[in-house]
């Protein structure tokens, strides 16, 4: 289905997908199986596959489709009938940046306050044995390369 | 009164029921002139819908004429010719004052998460809804709007329900101008989320379905 939008819309995805099916719909037999047939979860879910497949990155998803109230392995149902908003996206770095270096330097936030381990790059495994297991209050770890320390000639910087 | 009866997944059948009565000062009673079904209508005729009794009357997109008022309905007097929406609300707590009338705190014991609705099984609080003869409208101040003499019944009709419901889907899709938008679902409410989004100012409008 992504697909076919897809070739329709010069691969971008659209703007805006509307959900106007809701929770029985037909077009995809595990979410039909799951969904309706043997309830496993509260009605297909296969239109909001769709929409949120066949539209653009940054664009909008509307549900008026209607699902229920019961189990579904993301409860859409409730996110219907409660009204919800969602929003949600990987951060977009450098747009936020210049504000939060002048939070910085005003000294309302102290990002490497968090840091609790500095190890050496080759001792990445335990790093990571450490950090996974939640040993020794691991918070933040930083790794460090062997020559990290070197101090390479910088224009305008009087080394003393 | 002859009402549809739910008698389980895939039976149901016009009975007869007694007529409702005011319950509340602010009830009015509706004789039904016009009711819809409803795709989400098929979720409790499938028994996909919880605690969906036997014995309810389904409906949620219906128009009549008002017979009876409670002794606090100043809006409404009997003779009325109104459109009911489908959303039963207070019109006062906190999600009515917002305008999120579908979310109304008050109308539905039974669950935090969906407001009520007429004719949806108890879970959207166990109003027998107006696929009847005879209908209870509570709160008849606030829900029911006087259909003008210039709108026909059968726009009045799908007022309550599929056309504003296919409305707010496109304009919860925020369009702009030139957009390209598409509908999945060629039913009722996306026939008219479609209409709405080329009035938004869509410059392309897919509507999906099967054949």
């Amino acid at each position: 289905m992504a697909l076919h939008i897809k070739k329709m819309t010069d691969w971008m995805g659209a703007d805006v997908c509307i959900d106007a099916v809701g929770c029985e719909a037909a077009g995809n037999t595990m979410q039909t199986i799951t969904g309706v047939y043997t309830m496993m979860q509260a009605g297909a879910a296969t239109v909001l596959h769709w929409c949120i497949n066949s539209v653009r990155k940054g664009g909008n998803v509307s549900i008026v489709g209607v699902y229920g109230p019961t189990f579904n392995a993301v409860p859409i149902g409730n996110a219907l009938n409660k009204g919800l908003t969602l929003r949600m996206n990987q951060a977009s770095v450098r747009r936020h940046l210049p504000r939060l270096i002048e939070h910085i330097r005003a000294g309302r936030i102290d990002p490497k306050a968090i840091i609790t381990h500095r190890v050496p790059l080759e001792e990445v495994s335990d790093a990571y044995h450490i950090f996974s297991s939640k040993l020794d209050n691991c918070i933040k770890t930083i790794l460090i390369p062997p020559r990290a320390n070197e101090v390479r000639a910088v224009k305008a910087s009087t080394a003393a | 009164m002859l009402a549809m009866n739910y008698r389980g997944p895939y039976r149901v059948r016009a009975d007869q029921k007694p007529e409702p009565v005011i319950e509340h000062p602010g009830d009015a009673i509706v004789r039904v002139t016009r009711a819809c079904i409803c795709g989400s209508d098929l979720h409790l005729y499938h028994g996909l819908v919880p605690d969906t009794r036997v014995g309810h009357t389904f409906g949620h997109e219906f128009i009549g004429i008002v017979e009876e008022v409670g002794s606090d309905v100043h809006k409404l007097k009997v003779g009325d010719k109104v459109l009911v929406p489908f959303n039963v609300f207070c019109g006062s707590c906190f999600f009515c004052q917002h305008e999120l009338y579908g979310n109304c705190n008050n109308t539905n014991a039974q669950s935090t998460a969906v407001g009520a609705i007429y004719g949806y099984s108890h879970t959207a609080g166990g109003y027998d809804g107006g696929q009847a003869e005879y209908v209870r409208v509570p709160m008849a101040d606030v829900g029911p709007m006087i259909i003008p003499d210039d709108i026909h019944d059968d726009d009045a009709v799908l007022l309550t329900d599929a056309l504003p419901t296919g409305y707010q889907a496109a304009e919860m899709g925020d369009i702009k101008e030139g957009d390209t938008v598409v509908v999945f679902g060629a039913g009722p409410v996306g026939i008219f989320a479609a209409k709405s989004a080329w009035l938004m100012g869509a410059g392309r409008v897919i509507v999906v379905d099967e054949i």
